[in-house]
């Protein structure tokens, strides 16, 4: 069975029409490909996550340190009673009256 | 078409993202796709479409192809999935025209610009759905018929028996429009 005359069926090739089809195969490929992108698992995030989450934890820690370093200096040694006494001595004076002095020591029996 | 092997090569790199290997899988089995697309539904437009889908698909599924070296079989089974969809649904959505699309018509296609291409797929009409895959994969993609035989699933005698009838039947018609045409132009 030998039917070697070919059928000229050139007029139904998509690819006749070179850039069109070119563009079309381009097309398909970058569908494909976004459809394809991985989605990234949990463990991974975390593992790509981590540097940045280290900077922040470290910078909320400096914060914080920084913060509590602040406020316990923000006093100063002029509100402490073993201060305030020790001045009297130096300048060779007394408390002016016994609430002065019990005012002194209040705020620091008050702190837990 | 690249040889089994090659392809095979593709496929893998291919279920590893490898963009190069999809544009390598692209322009060696697109058209195929489009013309096993077209002789089912028959319309330029909708083979695009069905060519397009399917393979976006089959590159999407591309881990299911359990047999690399047969990437083209598993490829046009897609294709020939989603070309019967579009059928079905253009049934639904088209009904009145759908006559005039799936069945030949008795008059020839029109003569004009179009001409050459409306009578071929004209003419595809009256050659069943294997015949048409097998006349336009032979005839456009240059595929041997051993390549047809392993993509269609058919033996390689057959694939010759069915270009040779559609060959036959594809002349035939083509003859009696050209025939029509120029009683046409006497009148």
């Amino acid at each position: 069975m030998r039917d070697d005359d070919k059928l000229d069926l050139r007029a139904l090739d998509p690819s006749r029409d070179r850039e069109r089809w070119r563009q079309l195969t381009e097309s398909v490929v970058q569908r494909a490909a976004a459809r394809l992108r991985p989605v990234p698992s949990i463990p991974s995030q975390m593992v790509a996550w981590r540097m940045p989450v280290l900077a922040v934890a470290a910078a909320l820690a400096l914060m914080t340190w920084t913060a509590i370093a602040w406020s316990e200096t923000d006093a100063g040694p002029e509100a402490e009673p073993m201060y305030l006494l020790s001045q009297w001595a130096a300048r060779d004076e007394l408390p002016a009256s016994t609430p002065q002095i019990l005012e002194a020591f209040r705020g620091h029996h008050d702190r837990p | 078409m690249i040889d089994p092997e090659a392809t095979a090569a593709l496929v893998l790199r291919a279920r590893q993202g490898d963009t190069e290997a999809f544009a390598a899988l692209a322009a060696a089995f697109l058209r195929a796709s489009y013309l096993t697309a077209l002789a089912i539904v028959g319309r330029l437009s909708d083979a695009e479409d069905v060519a397009q889908d399917a393979f976006v698909v089959a590159l999407e599924r591309i881990g299911s192809c359990r047999e690399p070296e047969r990437f083209a079989r598993w490829l046009l089974q897609i294709v020939r999935n989603r070309a019967l969809n579009c059928l079905d649904r253009r049934r639904l959505r088209d009904v009145p025209r759908n006559e005039s699309t799936v069945e030949p018509a008795s008059e020839p296609p029109p003569v004009g610009s179009m001409q050459l291409r409306a009578r071929l797929l004209q003419a595809l009409l009256h050659v069943s759905e294997i015949q048409r895959e097998v006349v336009l994969l032979h005839g456009l993609e240059e595929w041997t018929h051993l390549e047809i035989a392993a993509a269609l699933g058919i033996s390689v005698g057959m694939s010759r028996q069915h270009l040779f009838n559609a060959r036959r039947v594809l002349r035939g018609r083509l003859a009696e429009y050209a025939e029509s045409e120029v009683r046409h132009a006497r009148r």
